[in-house]
């Protein structure tokens, strides 16, 4: 997991957690839950789970504590995805989990960022949405991942994603079009989409082919 | 002129999502900063170069900030510009931004090709910030060709910036450079909040310091 631990390295040296067994992700993606499950071997209470979910809502931290745990395998999966859902709607960018070393070793998938922009969107905190594009997209540009993005951006099925999201898109990666050949198409797309939800308005668009 | 509103008399919504202040914090001395919306519940930041390294975000608008207009983009092109202020916070920081007289423009470094999303070169006024960050955000306020140089009092003022800079200890070779820019064209606040309250935008130069002439007039008690 080598993506994970150098997360967990910047995390570290931003936050200075003292914790050996945190662990950064950024997001978790949503039906992770069960796959942790299925991987942890270890025993604790969905109780645990839950009083860790009341202290990260005190907190306004999005903090989740994984350990394994010995209760029924869907039950659980449906809680921590509660929990998930939860925690996003605070808002944050930023995702820690507090795992066992073995089951974040194993933490192999991560939520796509658009996917959370798009849940946070949905719960209305439209603001939150457009800053996990913003910061999650400059992040790429400033690693000069523009191939990635680029790829991003042609397989992005714009009907999915609201004008406020599709918007975002547009504005982040306007700076790097030169990298980005498939954003001209991309745009088009965007165009077409909010035509087609009827949505469009004068200068909606300006200054973002 | 109508669209310039005086802070006294009415204050910013929280349905709104980006804003220009403008003031004059010490005679003859004008500021301009963005007011924005800062997360879900509606909270709001100002976000202002205050000087050399001193990019301010606060809660509270300055006192000295009175006068405010939203720029005549789309609301949704708005709350984009919100998002892209956010980011500047959160990119650049504090300290990040010198004071200088660089254009507001670029956002691509040319050599790495590495994304910059705060303003770079040697730095930037209170006004060519405010420029850089709605520019960036893909919303220019002014038409930049149009705009003049060498308005009489520009080198004067260009040079006043350098003398406070070395009055404040600023660094040598950032003198040095800000030097090298003396001459380049002053983005003024007054024209850019103008250019903010000016339809259709981008402004161009001849209206927008037409109406800054009113703008400062009104800032001024005149």
């Amino acid at each position: 997991m080598p993506d994970l631990l150098n997360r967990r390295r910047r995390f570290r040296t931003r936050c200075d957690l003292p914790s050996e067994e945190t662990y950064f992700a950024e997001p978790v993606r949503k039906h992770n839950a069960k796959a942790l499950f299925l991987d942890a071997n270890q025993s604790t209470s969905l109780r645990h789970l839950t009083t860790n979910l009341g202290r990260a809502v005190v907190q306004n931290v999005h903090v989740l504590e994984f350990p394994a745990h010995d209760e029924n395998a869907e039950e659980f999966s449906e809680i921590v995805g509660t929990v998930i859902d939860h925690a996003l709607s605070y808002g944050n960018d930023r995702y820690l989990l507090l795992a066992d070393v073995q089951i974040a070793n194993r933490l192999s998938l991560v939520e796509d960022f658009l996917d959370r922009a798009r849940r946070l969107d949905e719960l209305g905190r439209i603001d939150s949405a457009l800053d996990v594009v913003y910061n999650y997209i400059d992040e790429m540009l400033l690693a000069g991942k523009f191939s990635e993005l680029d790829d991003r951006l042609s397989s992005t099925e714009c009907d999915e994603y609201s004008v406020d999201l599709l918007l975002a898109l547009l504005t982040i990666t306007y700076a790097a079009k030169r990298h980005l050949p498939h954003r001209q198409r991309f745009y088009a797309q965007v165009e077409q989409s909010i035509r087609a939800k009827g949505e469009w308005e004068e200068g909606l668009l300006y200054g973002l082919e | 002129m109508d669209r310039i509103r005086n802070l006294a008399a009415e204050a910013i919504g929280r349905s709104q999502f980006v804003a220009v202040l403008i003031g004059e914090p010490q005679s003859g001395q004008r500021h301009i900063g963005i007011w924005y919306r800062a997360d879900d519940e509606g909270n709001s930041n100002t976000l202002h170069l205050a000087w050399h390294c001193r990019l301010e975000n606060v809660a509270d608008s300055p006192a000295y900030f009175t006068l405010w207009v939203e720029p005549l983009y789309p609301i949704r092109r708005l709350r984009q510009a919100a998002a892209y202020v956010r980011r500047v916070w959160t990119t650049n920081g504090r300290g990040a931004i010198p004071y200088s007289l660089s254009p507001p423009i670029d956002s691509l470094d040319p050599e790495t090709g590495a994304y910059l999303l705060g303003p770079t070169r040697f730095g930037l006024t209170c006004a060519s910030f405010v420029l850089a960050v709605f520019h960036g955000a893909r919303l220019p306020l002014i038409d930049y060709p149009t705009w003049q140089t060498d308005r009489p009092g520009d080198r004067e003022w260009q040079q006043r910036i350098i003398d406070q800079l070395e009055k404040c200890g600023a660094e040598a070779e950032h003198i040095e450079n800000v030097r090298s820019e003396i001459g380049a064209v002053r983005y003024r606040p007054e024209d850019v909040a103008a250019g903010a309250a000016l339809a259709p935008p981008p402004a161009d130069f001849a209206v927008a310091s037409a109406l800054g002439e009113q703008i400062l007039a009104r800032i001024q008690g005149r």
